[in-house]
């Protein structure tokens, strides 16, 4: 092979090298192209979504889903002991995941005055009982009825809390 | 073959490497060029969509009805979607581009301006009663209290107009008669369905759902209560301790909400709440905590018997009454929601007065 026809075949190589590239530089900007038109379709596409999206019907929970405690008219706690069965365990779950530190300062607090929190548990007792006499009165008054409720409830939060 | 062939076919050659080369670079150009317009675009649609928004906000600020179809500005056009209100979209196109923007019109109620907003009476009653409010009190009607209660108002103000005092249901439910109950519920859902499934819980219950604050509510932002009918849907919250810090749930029920013993310690988490019925307050240790507080009823804080620290924000459509308050009962007044950081589902609570806010503006992904 001479030297005129080596010539040749690297002109030619570099010809079809040349297409090639050519080639090549079109794919990849018709893709970069085309992607950008894409991405600008989208936008618009998950604007249409969203809204979409807010028709879905509402799906309710279980209270119990979430540690709720579901109490109906008919099977609600009436007495201390009642209410005591009903949130004990639950409030003592609740300290248990409570960290040192929140754990101290709730400690803390309630420890600040133990002969105060003897004293606010006996103004609860009478509280509970004037509520109870009421009751006898007007057996109906709601308003009654549920301020003894909230006395129950304040009794059993306060003596697990102050559990040591 | 001659040396003169051999001089021609390499001219050819030539010629034509320099023709595809210079084809490559004319296709270059193009591309480029075309990639140049779609970016012009592409900004010119986005800054047609801002002219929308500040289009759609004047509109809204000035009570205007939007445009139903797209508007031309610019060589562009734009659409104000505003059938989420107060969530606001609006979709600009120029060329080929199109830019979408998403925003909130806001008016953060008057309300949110004080520590204690009281539709109608405010009464103060007990035995060593003493409360302490600090910032505001607005009060429609009047102001009472016992003897032996004691009460100090940073600012109080009896008589005032019920919209700096209250905040009443908007139409949700589009029967023609707004502040119902069944506006309540559908607002319910509305803020339920806006939030993202992981962060809302719904349960419909007509009796009472008692909750101590747990694992499975963190991160929760939104737990509505639904009852069949008013009265019904109460929720009692027991002992917030477990609370952490920087969570920010709003509880919204159709019933009563009463929460006891709130000992939220780590700032800066809230506990909200939004009731049809009453809401009702009650300890005996000393206790604190941060919450907006929107009762559509009345609010009460009874059977205090110690040192209780109330930050953020209480609003009663009708009476406040602080009873049987042993020791202390102090209100803080904090502008987080008046800044626009409103507890999640509080910004569905829209009014017609208040201070106008344009917010969380995003483009759209």
């Amino acid at each position: 092979m001479d030297k005129k026809n080596i010539f040749i075949i690297v002109i030619a190589a570099i010809s079809v090298l040349a297409v090639v590239l050519v080639c090549f530089s079109f794919c990849i900007t018709h893709k970069i192209e085309s992607d950008s038109k894409n991405a600008q379709t989208k936008v618009a596409d998950s604007a249409a979504l969203s809204e979409v999206k807010q028709k879905e019907p509402l799906l309710p929970s279980r209270p119990e889903d979430y540690g709720m405690i579901a109490i109906d008219e008919n099977n609600a706690p009436r007495t201390q002991a009642e209410w005591d069965d009903l949130l004990s365990g639950k409030i003592k779950e609740a300290k248990a995941m409570l960290s040192p530190e929140e754990n101290k300062k709730m400690i803390a607090v309630i420890e600040e005055a133990p002969k105060k929190t003897a004293e606010k548990m006996k103004l609860i007792d009478e509280g509970i009982k004037k509520c109870n006499e009421a009751l006898k009165a007007n057996p109906n008054d709601q308003k009654i009825k549920d301020k003894l409720a909230r006395y129950m409830m304040l009794k059993t939060i306060g003596k697990e809390l102050a559990k040591e | 073959m001659n040396k003169k062939g051999l001089a021609l076919i390499f001219v050819y050659l030539v010629i034509m490497v320099l023709t595809i080369i210079g084809s490559a670079f004319f296709a270059a150009s193009i591309t480029e060029k075309n990639s140049v317009v779609r970016q012009s675009d592409s900004t010119r649609a986005f800054w047609i969509a801002e002219a929308g928004l500040s289009q759609a906000y004047v509109n809204w600020l000035n009570g205007v009805a939007q445009p139903a179809g797209a508007v031309s500005f610019g060589s562009g056009t734009y659409n104000i979607n505003v059938s989420a209100l107060p969530n606001v979209t609006i979709t600009a196109t120029f060329g080929t581009a199109v830019r979408s923007l998403n925003a909130v019109f806001t008016r953060i109620p008057s309300p949110f301006d004080n520590t204690l907003s009281v539709g109608r009476n405010m009464s103060l009653a007990g035995l060593l009663a003493r409360v302490n409010v600090r910032g505001k009190t607005r009060i429609s009607g009047s102001y009472s209290q016992t003897f032996a209660a004691q009460g100090t108002f940073e600012d109080r103000q009896t008589g005032v107009d019920q919209s700096l005092t209250t905040i009443h249901l908007s139409d949700h439910d589009n029967n023609g008669t707004a502040d119902q109950f069944s506006d309540f519920v559908q607002f319910g859902r509305d803020v339920v369905n806006a939030y993202p499934a992981d962060e809302v819980a719904y349960v419909q219950n007509n009796g009472t759902v008692v909750i101590i604050p747990n694992g499975a509510l963190l991160g929760k932002k939104i737990l509505f209560v639904e009852g069949a009918a008013a009265g019904q849907g109460n929720v009692n919250i027991v002992f917030d301790g477990t609370w952490h810090a920087n969570e920010d749930l709003t509880i919204i029920a159709t019933g009563n909400i009463t929460y006891l013993e709130p000992l939220q310690f780590n700032s800066p988490a809230r506990l909200s709440t939004i009731s049809w019925g009453d809401y009702n307050e009650a300890s005996i240790f000393r206790s604190q905590h941060e919450s907006v507080i929107y009762t559509h009823e009345d609010a009460n804080f009874v059977d205090v018997l110690d040192w209780g620290t109330t930050t953020g924000n209480v609003i009663s459509n009708r009476d406040v009454s602080l009873l049987e308050v042993l020791t202390n009962e102090t209100y803080y007044y904090s502008d987080r929601a008046k800044n626009g950081d409103m507890p999640p589902g509080f910004e569905r609570l829209t009014t017609t007065s208040g201070t106008p806010k344009l917010k969380d503006w995003s483009e759209a992904q």
